[in-house]
């Protein structure tokens, strides 16, 4: 329909008998979460003239995202400038866990907002150096679905599932384990406990995202995190060398 | 769910697009959902019945697109239909399909619009 067609103006003194108004067509075809989208874009290039590696973690409440990291950045301050956002409806604990770590945190309080977008990120970095930093890790309002919409301009997203959770969930949130770069297995050290089908749960993660490079640790014994921080560290060279 | 947060950029997005347009209504207007968008249709379409009254979209039909879930096929060097989210595989020869084509928007294709002063007409 040629958008430039305008309707034919109705008669003024009779207008009982006037035409119907025409109605037109304009194309828009546009994202609807463009303003997003633009704002991450913006951020991504940031990040990376700044030198900043910049990690997004998502998961389920409770899957163990705040533990993991706080004992990723433990490991990572010893040779590394690092430092973390932390998204939350409310309180600042989880700020609070990830500070003890030595790093500096700054919580993002989304009072009703169940996601983090690009926008609250930009916020939370005023005032910080990100020349000055290696890594910087930004973790999630603890929510599988909606997160998935939104880019924060991060170079890895990571999707965290526990043990305890089940093997169901990346069939169930396929969405999320789409965006992801790679999945994060966490708290094995309760597979046991939980009965966790661990060979069921890998083929659902290669169900939803074939080819999703999936770790497995537990943060709390130190199982495994070695080797995510050495696929941490690959990451970050190879992004580096783009 | 945050259909209500999207609805309300579409909103923003609809403003946008009608600075240049003179006074007119917004009579429909056409979103494209993937399966892999984030949002539920029907919960879509309750924030939009919800959200429009007294803005610009009041009074405007919502059409809702399904976009397909496509992929291209390493194997069979072709695009295909995939048949769930839940399972990404070549319906023809089983083989992964993580490459994805088509399934993950979340568009404003278009807005059907009436210059207000012929509205006014319209019994």
């Amino acid at each position: 329909m040629n958008p430039d067609v305008m309707a034919s103006p109705a008669p003024a003194t009779t207008p009982e008998i006037s035409n119907p108004p025409q109605p037109r067509i304009l194309q828009v075809r546009q994202k609807v979460l463009k303003h997003n989208d633009v704002l991450a874009r913006t951020l991504r290039d940031r990040f990376r003239d700044a030198g900043v590696f910049v990690v997004s973690l998502v998961s389920s409440p409770g899957s163990g995202k705040t533990t993991f990291l706080r004992e990723t950045l433990r490991r990572l301050i010893k040779t590394h400038r690092v430092a973390a956002l932390v998204g939350d409806l409310a309180t600042e604990n989880d700020a609070r866990r990830l500070a003890e770590s030595g790093a500096p945190v700054r919580q993002i309080v989304t009072g009703t907002v169940c996601h983090l977008e690009a926008q609250m990120v930009e916020t939370a970095l005023t005032g910080w150096d990100l020349a000055g930093l290696d890594y910087l890790f930004i973790e999630n309002v603890g929510n599988l679905v909606c997160p998935s919409s939104y880019d924060l301009g991060e170079a890895l997203r990571l999707v965290l599932l526990s043990t305890t959770e089940g093997e169901d969930k990346p069939l169930k949130y396929p969405t999320i384990f789409n965006t992801a770069d790679a999945a994060i297995i966490t708290k094995t050290d309760m597979s046991a406990a939980a009965s966790f089908d661990r060979e069921t749960a890998l083929a659902n993660i290669q169900s939803v995202r074939p080819g999703l490079v999936t770790l497995e640790l537990s943060a709390r014994t130190g199982e495994g995190m070695y080797r995510w921080l050495r696929f941490l560290d690959e990451q970050r060279t190879a992004a580096k060398s783009t | 769910m945050h259909e209500i947060s999207v609805i309300q950029n579409v909103i923003e997005l609809v403003r946008q697009q009608l600075v240049d347009q003179g006074p007119v209504r917004v009579t429909a207007i056409r979103l494209r959902v993937g399966p892999l968008a984030g949002v539920v249709s029907d919960a879509l379409r309750f924030a939009f019945d919800a959200a429009a009254p007294g803005t610009l979209l009041e009074g405007a039909r919502l059409d809702l697109e399904a976009t397909p879930l496509t992929a291209w096929c390493r194997n069979c060097l072709a695009e295909r239909d995939v048949a769930t989210p839940q399972r990404l595989v070549c319906p023809v020869c089983e083989q992964p399909t993580p490459d994805l084509l088509s399934g993950k928007e979340l568009e404003l294709a278009w807005l059907e619009i009436v210059a207000l002063n012929e509205a006014i007409h319209e019994s």
